[in-house]
């Protein structure tokens, strides 16, 4: 569960502001564009890039969590959407809801909402393989302490979150709970109490935790920093590409090239003039921290200058 | 001028009806070593609080008096130079710990307090070798044993350079070997660096001799302030459980002196010119091992090997007991060497990947654990765990409603067992430690278990609960329950268990009676047992080393 692991590793020696930058316009654009080949981009990008942090072994665990999650979305479209002109499978008629009608254009809907859903979730995967979370805390607690400090503790308490629910179902399964019970009810059941345990230590530990902060002085007035982050040229560079990037989603949103026509039936791939021109070079933009971690890796002269 | 002075300190906690510090007046001079102890709930931990202003600062409440580091009331101190005075230490190391990282972790008070670049570098190199732990300056916190956490947790205080330290059972979660080496580090800091340690412990016989002054709280109260010494002796004036048991042989058995250490006590063995030779009677005393008479093989463990998952290490490793009705047996062994391993596939939770367990002759292997639960109750290290409901008795009756089984009489036979009547309708989360502790227990034992699996249940707990927790067992174990009791309380278990186990490396090496395991043991002897060694073999238990002091008919002075 606990995702960064220091391997000294290219991407992991970049400025917090460059992987702030870097992550976060690859997930604006994950939110703002829709188009199937564009997000089919991103998520090449990030596959590669969550490769060069040495996650890809942990990622294969992280994308099966998740992959209830994205057949849901997959199925429930076009189980309620009433668009789209193509019809592939209809369905009997049901109390409420009508008859369940499959057309093609909802399907590839669903199909699109859970790639952009599984680019969001790899995002957010590469972030923690490449952000240090005490980098993270030192750059950002300059600018809003509170906060900062709040999200630290809440992303640090999830891998003993994860401890603590296997060691209360433990206790719970000893007292006579079954998990295990058929039903969607049964289960509800089961699980309550351990979900209130978990809630109710959760915040006496919430409370310890405050506690021991405020005795080491943390928001007592101005704080100095351990380290100074040195801003070397590949974080120039990857602020810069990220930027290139934004700036060409904008384009690419300006000039209606960043959605895509599913309903009533689907559009020509690329409808807008100059689309996958902008596309190809958004991809360049965010490429840009993975050509470096090659030249870093194998182009001596280039380590050497960036 | 004392370093920090209490005058007429009384403190009540918001909503509470009374109060947790009454009247307290106190001076600590610097370079003191302070103990303070008293009951669980009895204001020890509110005082410390109190000293480093997060009472009421953090807690709210209602106080009156007033507390002054240098003269200056604590409140008037700016909040980040306070900080740098007093530092703080909290019993578990996991709550305390922010950074990921151990380097990171270790500079983040002086981060909080302004100290300069330089100067953090300088501080974090030294505070590290000062306790020897340079080398987990790259290590993750979360990696960390409790040990090693307990310890960059000091360094980061350290590293904030205090005049004063300020410690809550800061050895509370540690197993013995690690809080010995935490307690020395104490120790060091005192008398090296002149740090004032103000100290609040329940293992006292590792820390009694360490004080300059023992403090006793007791229902908010302070109610004696006394060297060592003469604090023993007052002590054992009101029969107080708050002794070390060397203190309390030597003045239960006469003697005016009172040892403090097993060095001293030795001392006064040879000074007596004692010799186990010119006993009239053995100490050792076969019948008091306890286990009822009735005995019938309950539990079977036949070569049991279990290994986690990703791990290529068995943790638990061609493990044989058996164990009959009414044994009363503890696992003993270094932190990480497979005890809770063990108990935990004994009650089906963990499945061995090798070997066979056998519950009242019937393999366990294809029984769930809730099928076993009826048969076999565990009492994980956290209470909270197991605290959920609303009042008391709901949470007892749980196991039962939970099987259909109609919850009445049992659940109110259970509590007047573990005497928590008087607080069946209050919610188990407001209780204190110990009884939360018992409330736990008590949901364990509702469904009669015959064989009762214990993991630590004496961490955290003072010397009063300890004899309760004692007493229960005993009385569980002659009705004929088995109790198998994980535990790094070896004064508990001389006094308590019939047979001890060694676990070491996921192995038993050493299975039998408790005088054949502890007696001369290196590292697993209780207290007079090492007071005796040379003199007279297998004194165990208290009352044995009385009986030969006074059945040797010695003056003891």
């Amino acid at each position: 569960m606990y995702s960064y692991q220091d391997k000294k590793l290219f991407l992991q020696t970049l400025h917090p502001a460059a992987v702030l930058a870097h992550t976060g316009v690859m997930f604006f654009l994950s939110l703002t564009c829709s188009h199937p080949v564009f997000l089919l981009l991103l998520y090449i990008i990030l596959l590669l890039e969550v490769k060069l942090v040495d996650g890809l072994p942990a990622y294969k665990n992280c994308v099966l969590f998740s992959i209830i999650m994205l057949v849901m979305i997959i199925l429930i479209n076009p189980l309620f959407g009433r668009l789209g002109s193509t019809v592939l499978w209809s369905g009997p008629v049901l109390p409420v809801t009508g008859r369940i009608v499959f057309t093609l254009e909802a399907v590839l809907y669903g199909i699109n909402m859970g790639m952009r859903l599984l680019v969001v979730i790899t995002v957010f995967f590469l972030y923690n393989r490449m952000m240090n979370p005490d980098r993270a805390f030192s750059f950002l607690a300059r600018y809003a302490p509170g906060s900062v400090m709040l999200i630290t503790l809440a992303t640090r308490l999830v891998p003993y979150l994860a401890v603590q629910f296997k060691n209360i179902k433990e206790v719970q399964q000893t007292r006579g709970v079954e998990f295990d019970c058929p039903g969607i009810t049964g289960k509800i059941k089961s699980y309550y109490p351990l979900l209130k345990v978990l809630l109710l230590s959760s915040l006496e530990n919430a409370f310890n935790i405050a506690e021991a902060i405020q005795s080491r002085g943390y928001g007592s007035g101005p704080r100095s920093y351990y380290t100074r982050e040195k801003f070397r040229p590949r974080d120039v560079i990857v602020l810069a590409a990220s930027g290139g990037a934004l700036l060409g989603g904008m384009v690419l949103m300006a000039g209606g090239g960043a959605e895509f026509q599913f309903y009533p039936q689907l559009g020509p791939l690329f409808a807008a003039p100059g689309q996958p021109v902008v596309m190809i070079m958004i991809g360049v933009f965010l490429m840009l921290p993975a050509f470096l971690n090659w030249g870093w890796q194998y182009w001596p002269y280039l380590k050497w200058r960036i | 001028m004392a370093l920090l002075e209490v005058e007429n300190l009384t403190y009540y906690y918001g909503g509470a009806g009374s109060a947790a510090l009454s009247g307290v007046n106190l001076e600590i001079n610097a370079g003191e070593f302070v103990l303070l102890v008293g009951r669980s709930g009895g204001g020890k931990s509110t005082l410390l609080r109190a000293l480093s202003g997060l009472v009421p600062d953090f807690y709210g409440g209602t106080i009156a008096g007033t507390v002054r580091y240098l003269g200056k009331s604590v409140q008037e101190w700016d909040k980040g130079k306070l900080a740098g005075e007093m530092g703080f230490i909290f019993q578990d190391p996991e709550q305390q710990l922010v950074m990921t990282g151990v380097e990171r972790e270790i500079a983040f008070g002086m981060e909080n307090t302004a100290v300069s670049p330089g100067e953090m570098k300088r501080r974090v190199a030294e505070v590290m070798h000062f306790l020897n732990i340079s080398h987990l300056k790259r290590r993750n916190t979360f990696d960390l044993s409790g040990g090693q956490k307990q310890l960059v947790v000091l360094a980061s205080v350290l590293a904030m350079q205090p005049k004063v330290l300020l410690l809550d059972e800061p050895t509370s979660q540690l197993d013995p070997v690690a809080a010995e080496e935490f307690l020395n580090n104490i120790r060091k800091l005192n008398e090296e660096l002149g740090l004032t340690v103000v100290l609040v412990e329940q293992r006292l016989e590792r820390c009694l001799h360490l004080a300059h002054r023992v403090l006793v709280i007791d229902e908010g109260r302070l109610v004696s302030d006394f060297p060592p010494g003469r604090a023993v002796k007052w002590e054992l004036k009101r029969n107080s459980a708050f002794l070390p048991p060397l203190p309390r042989l030597f003045a239960a058995a006469g003697s005016a002196a009172v040892p403090l250490t097993v060095g001293e006590g030795r001392n006064k063995l040879r000074a007596m010119g004692f010799s186990g030779a010119d006993c009239p009677v053995k100490a050792v005393t076969p019948e008091a091992n306890n286990k009822c008479c009735r005995a019938e093989k309950l539990l079977e463990v036949k070569n049991v090997f279990y290994t986690y998952p990703g791990s290529r290490e068995p943790a638990v490793e061609g493990v044989d007991m058996a164990v009959e009705n009414g044994e009363f047996i503890a696992v003993i062994g270094e932190n990480g060497g497979g005890k809770s391993t063990l108990l935990k596939t004994i009650c089906g939770l963990l499945r061995p990947q090798r070997g066979k367990i056998s519950i009242c002759g019937e393999d366990i292997s294809k029984k769930s654990v809730q099928e076993l639960a009826g048969t076999v109750g565990y009492l994980s290290q956290n209470p909270n765990d197991y605290l959920f409901h609303d009042t008391v008795w709901e949470e007892v009756a749980f196991g039962l409603t939970v099987r259909g089984i109609k919850a009445g009489d049992t659940v109110e036979e259970i509590l007047e067992k573990l005497r928590l009547t008087g607080v069946k309708d209050i919610n188990p989360r407001d209780l204190s430690g110990g009884e939360r502790q018992r409330v736990a227990l008590a949901s364990v034992l509702v469904l009669k278990p015959r064989l009762l699996l214990l993991d630590e249940p004496t961490r955290g707990l003072d010397a009063y609960l300890k004899e309760e927790l004692g007493s229960l067992l005993l009385s569980l174990v002659a009705e004929g329950v088995s109790v198998i009791m994980v535990t790094h309380d070896i004064e508990f278990i001389a006094e308590y268990a019939g047979r001890v186990m060694i676990v070491f490396d996921g192995e038993v090496v050493a299975d039998g009676d408790k005088r054949q395991v502890l007696n001369n043991s290196l590292y697993y002897a209780p207290q007079v047992n090492k007071l005796f060694r040379g003199f007279y073999e297998g004194v165990i238990t208290f009352q044995e080393a009385l009986n030969l002091l006074k059945r040797c008919n010695y003056e003891v002075d």
